[in-house]
């Protein structure tokens, strides 16, 4: 067991870190405050290969492993945990290509998606299917060499700024077998978008519902065979979920390491914030928290790496734990700067606004529970 | 994606560390350009 960060690894962290510090972190105020979703700045981490960081790099990708995605997400979200996990997203989305695709569509998307000069989306949610997505409905119904796809997606990251949509759509009978998984291009004719959301947090990158009325989308475009769609779609939330949990970590030790910077120079009763004790077991049990958080989620990816059969439960479990711990350390954060951390300016609120959604999307806590609850129960019959 | 120039930094760091393990087990002796950090041109 290995528990320190290899050179390679730590080369890695830093290269990511510097990013942030440098082009994320300084302007991410104002891109929470216009809603702007700094495309330009992402195409620069693409370049150093952030784009497609588990692609295989037959086609462009970086083809390192989980891990070392689980080091750069944490390292980026510092910076901004909005513009980390919308650059996760299209990984994940990415990575399906890459996972189920055959070698002709790997090199048709893979090569622009690595570059982000092309962006991708993954569409699973819709309005009345969420938490249990299985249940979706929009149908993808054969026509010839085309499907035509009718139905409505909801709360889509990056929705109508994507190029590319990883759409599951029905095409057989009711359940997770009868799903499949398209690729299909914003510009297809009857593919639009609903109203920017307005949103508590996660302002820097836009979420859309996307809309299909009768868009033809060739059945060339589809991942693998009818009716592994939910499969593919539940195999990238596996690593997807690994991605938000980083972001979580990332977003919190900034607002740890804001805490403690504040605590040195505030004073209050004639003492510096950092001299009482109830504030200091604060910030140790901040920090002891968040490297528990770390630890597991670094075993977690390493499982995914390994292909290991808990996989699935460990990513499920590593997502619920990291992103509860994250939101509560911002929070705690928060409190430790006084009325000051409910001020936008000191960039706290704004922390707790967007790691809050990481409880909730990528599958909510509650269904984290599910997964791992079903594991655990199959495993003691 | 074998033009070393058109290399990302997550890709070169990739084949330089396998080509350092290679060196190391003395299969090869060559070294490629290495632009580390987003910083370095
Ligand atoms: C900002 C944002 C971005 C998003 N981006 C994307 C995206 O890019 N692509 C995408 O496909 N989706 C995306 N989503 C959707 C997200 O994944 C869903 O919101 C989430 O899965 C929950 O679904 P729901 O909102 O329909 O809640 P519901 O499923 O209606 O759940 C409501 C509540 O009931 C609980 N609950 C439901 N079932 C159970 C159960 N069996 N046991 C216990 N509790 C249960 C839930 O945990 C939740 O607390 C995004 C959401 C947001 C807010």
């Amino acid at each position: 067991m290995q528990f320190a960060l290899t050179e390679d690894q730590t080369a890695v962290r830093d290269m990511a870190r510097g990013f942030a510090d440098e082009k994320i972190a300084p302007h991410a105020l104002k891109w929470d405050e216009d809603k702007h979703l700094p495309l330009d700045v992402i195409r620069e981490a693409a370049a150093l290969g952030i784009g497609g960081i588990y692609i295989k790099d037959d086609v462009g990708g970086s083809g390192m492993s989980r891990f070392d995605a689980a080091l750069i997400f944490e390292a980026l979200a510092t910076g901004c945990p909005a513009v980390s996990s919308f650059i996760s997203i299209h990984n994940m989305a990415a990575w399906m290509i890459d996972g189920f695709g055959s070698l002709q569509q790997r090199r048709k998307w893979l090569p622009q998606l690595c570059t982000m000069e092309k962006v991708a989306s993954y569409c699973l949610t819709e309005p009345g299917a969420g938490s249990d997505a299985a249940a979706l409905r929009t149908r993808a119904v054969r026509d010839g060499d085309h499907y035509v796809v009718n139905g409505q997606k909801q709360f889509i990251s990056g929705g109508g700024v994507s190029d590319i949509y990883v759409t599951m759509v029905r095409t057989g009978a009711e359940g997770a077998g009868g799903i499949s998984a398209l690729v299909i291009d914003g510009k297809t004719p009857g593919v639009s978008f609903g109203a920017n959301e307005r949103k508590m947090g996660w302002n820097a990158q836009p979420t859309r519902a996307v809309i299909f009325e009768n868009a033809r989308v060739p059945v060339a475009h589809r991942l693998g065979d009818e009716g592994i769609g939910f499969k593919i779609a539940m195999a990238g939330l596996d690593g997807g979920r690994l991605n938000i949990a980083a972001c979580s970590l990332g977003g919190a030790q900034a607002a740890l390491d804001k805490s403690l910077a504040y605590m040195k120079v505030r004073k209050a009763f004639g003492k510096r914030l950092d001299e009482f004790q109830a504030l200091q077991f604060k910030v140790a049990d901040m920090a002891t928290e968040l490297e528990a958080a770390r630890t597991f989620l670094w075993r977690a990816a390493a499982s995914l790496d390994a292909k290991s059969p808990d996989a699935s439960m460990l990513c499920a479990m590593a997502k619920r734990f990291a992103t509860d711990v994250g939101f509560e350390v911002a929070n705690d954060a928060l409190q430790l700067h006084g009325g000051y951390g409910y001020l936008s300016e000191y960039g706290i609120e704004k922390i707790v606004r967007d790691l809050r959604v990481h409880q909730i999307l990528e599958g909510t806590n509650e269904i984290m529970r599910v997964i791992i609850s079903r594991k655990l129960i199959e495993g003691a019959r | 994606m074998s033009d070393t120039a058109d290399l990302t930094f997550l890709q070169t760091l990739r084949r330089v560390l396998h080509q350092e393990r290679q060196i190391e087990s003395g299969t090869v002796i060559y070294n490629l350009p290495v632009p580390f950090g987003f910083r370095s041109s």
